[in-house]
């Protein structure tokens, strides 16, 4: 029994972690990469450090503990939370050597390959334990996706072939996240499409952890001491 | 000032103009760069010992590179704005009052203006960039510290603006003191002191937004320097030459109409003040 109190945190924080095991990505330059190959989308993760690509259902994205934050006292910041007060995982446009650096780059997509040289990338679901956003910095944020006022077709953007650009990636808890995209856009007139998902891992905090863990933990003991008065 | 020759009118359309003239530091054949991502980059090749400046421009296998003085960075007539007011944010590093013109490259990419970011020796072909980005190459460093200090806690380049000669002030600036902080890395208008640089992580890329306050020509020496070698020593210091890149601020239309609009109403003048028999000789 005692036993069994003590895997109870481990194991609730063993939840936080994909069950199956993929390569990981968890600092340094990487893409959300968008190609074009034989008339259809290849949706696909580069890693920049070593020039390798990945299927996107083939690499775990890690948000480390490092990027666990106080949304600034600033109304501006209002659609990531309660400002001031809530916390949340950020992976951030501006890179740091502690953190993913993750862009969205469609560099392998030649000019002349799609009509108008731009293709549309939306947010299509979350499965995870709290909300995700991408938005841009500038005098004040451009939001881009934002799972938590529901998806829509808000979520979506237009972006230009033969580019990268970075941008900040938040989540709201700890946890593992599915994510599917999609890419759109027209190849001589005919619309193409292609969707995937991509698994991100936000670590919890230190703090959090611990203190979860021994909450978990006195609650567990509780219980067994109420069941062995009774 | 009274104008009293046609040198005079073609001195004043000079100074209204943008003319080749004003880049004479930039090679015969030079490219105008626009409307595409780009990056400049100051990268140590240790191969050869040797910093190798360019500005890359290809978006496939970085085919697109130019020496900085084959390069004209565009910032184009749509990129005018105005300068943010101050709030959460401090803006008077720019240089200029809330509200007053100016002319900005984005760090967020933006359709028809250049988007112009800043590298290490990513754009580099793959043996230099293994070599390059190597540990045992890079030594861990501080670069706010001491550089002989074998304290540092990552990998860097720094990039340090020298001088800015132009008709008005430069910056550079991103969001990332805190979350969503404004952070002035180069501006020129308080004075060039030392700290006006980036420290770019090797094999890595970022982008800025960089600010003009007058329209016209700008020449940016720029120069760059690492640590190499182990961490466990402390490290040879290299230095790049100072390099200079250039950037051509369109004048905003209106300001060059109104120029040649001026010009033409004085040569005009001119020409109906001439006695008749100039006129009839």
């Amino acid at each position: 029994m005692i036993k069994k109190t003590l895997l109870l945190p481990l194991a609730i924080l063993a939840a936080a972690l994909p069950a199956h095991a993929l390569d990981t990505l968890s600092i340094g330059h990487a893409d959300v990469g968008i190609a074009f190959d034989l008339g259809a989308f290849d949706l696909h993760v580069h890693d920049e450090e070593n020039d390798v690509e990945y299927a996107p259902n083939a690499v775990l994205l890690q948000v480390n503990p490092q990027a666990y934050e106080l949304i600034p006292n600033n109304p501006n910041f209002a659609f990531l939370g309660t400002v001031g007060v809530d916390y949340i995982w950020r992976l951030p446009a501006v890179e740091n050597v502690d953190l993913l650096y993750l862009g969205i780059g469609s560099e392998e997509i030649t000019s002349g390959t799609l009509d108008g040289d731009v293709f549309t990338f939306s947010l299509i679901s979350v499965t995870g334990p709290g909300n995700f956003t991408l938005y841009q910095d500038g005098v004040t944020p451009t939001v881009i996706f934002n799972s938590g006022n529901g998806i829509t077709g808000a979520d979506s953007v237009t972006l230009p072939t033969g580019g990268h650009a970075h941008y900040n990636w938040t989540f709201s808890e700890a946890g593992t996240y599915e994510i599917a995209f999609k890419a759109d856009g027209l190849d001589g007139g005919v619309p193409v499409t292609e969707t995937a998902t991509y698994t991100f891992t936000v670590v919890p905090e230190p703090s959090t952890a611990i203190f979860g863990a021994i909450g978990v933990a006195a609650l567990a003991f509780r219980r067994q001491r109420r069941a062995q008065l009774a | 000032m009274k104008i009293r020759s046609l040198a005079s009118l073609v001195t004043v359309a000079a100074l209204l103009s943008v003319t080749p003239s004003t880049r004479a530091a930039l090679m015969p054949g030079y490219v105008e760069v626009d409307d595409i991502h780009a990056d400049i980059a100051l990268p140590y090749i240790a191969t050869s010992g040797l910093w190798q400046p360019f500005v890359h421009t290809g978006v496939v296998n970085y085919a697109g590179n130019y020496a900085p003085n084959m390069a004209l960075l565009m910032v184009n007539e749509s990129t005018l704005t105005t300068r943010p007011a101050n709030g959460v944010n401090n803006f008077d590093f720019i240089g200029v009052a809330a509200g007053e013109p100016i002319y900005l490259l984005s760090a967020n990419p933006v359709p028809g203006q250049l988007y112009l970011g800043v590298e290490a020796d990513y754009g580099l072909t793959s043996p230099e960039r293994m070599l390059t980005s190597n540990a045992t190459n890079y030594k861990s460093w501080d670069p706010d510290a001491d550089v002989s200090g074998p304290t540092g806690t990552s990998r860097y380049v720094e990039l340090s603006v020298k001088a800015v000669r132009g008709p008005g002030y430069f910056s550079v600036y991103d969001f990332s003191l805190g979350f969503g902080g404004v952070r002035a890395q180069v501006a020129s208008a308080d004075g060039l002191d030392g700290k006006d640089e980036w420290h770019q992580i090797p094999r890595s890329h970022s982008h800025y937004n960089w600010a003009f306050t007058e329209p016209g020509y700008y020449e940016i020496d720029i120069q760059a320097r690492t640590l190499l070698g182990p961490d466990s020593g402390s490290g040879t210091q290299v230095m790049s030459n100072v390099e200079t890149f250039h950037f051509q601020v369109v004048p905003e239309p209106s300001t060059a109409l109104f120029g040649a609009i001026g010009v033409a109403a004085l040569a005009l003048r001119r020409h109906r003040r001439r006695p008749l028999h100039a006129c009839l000789s």
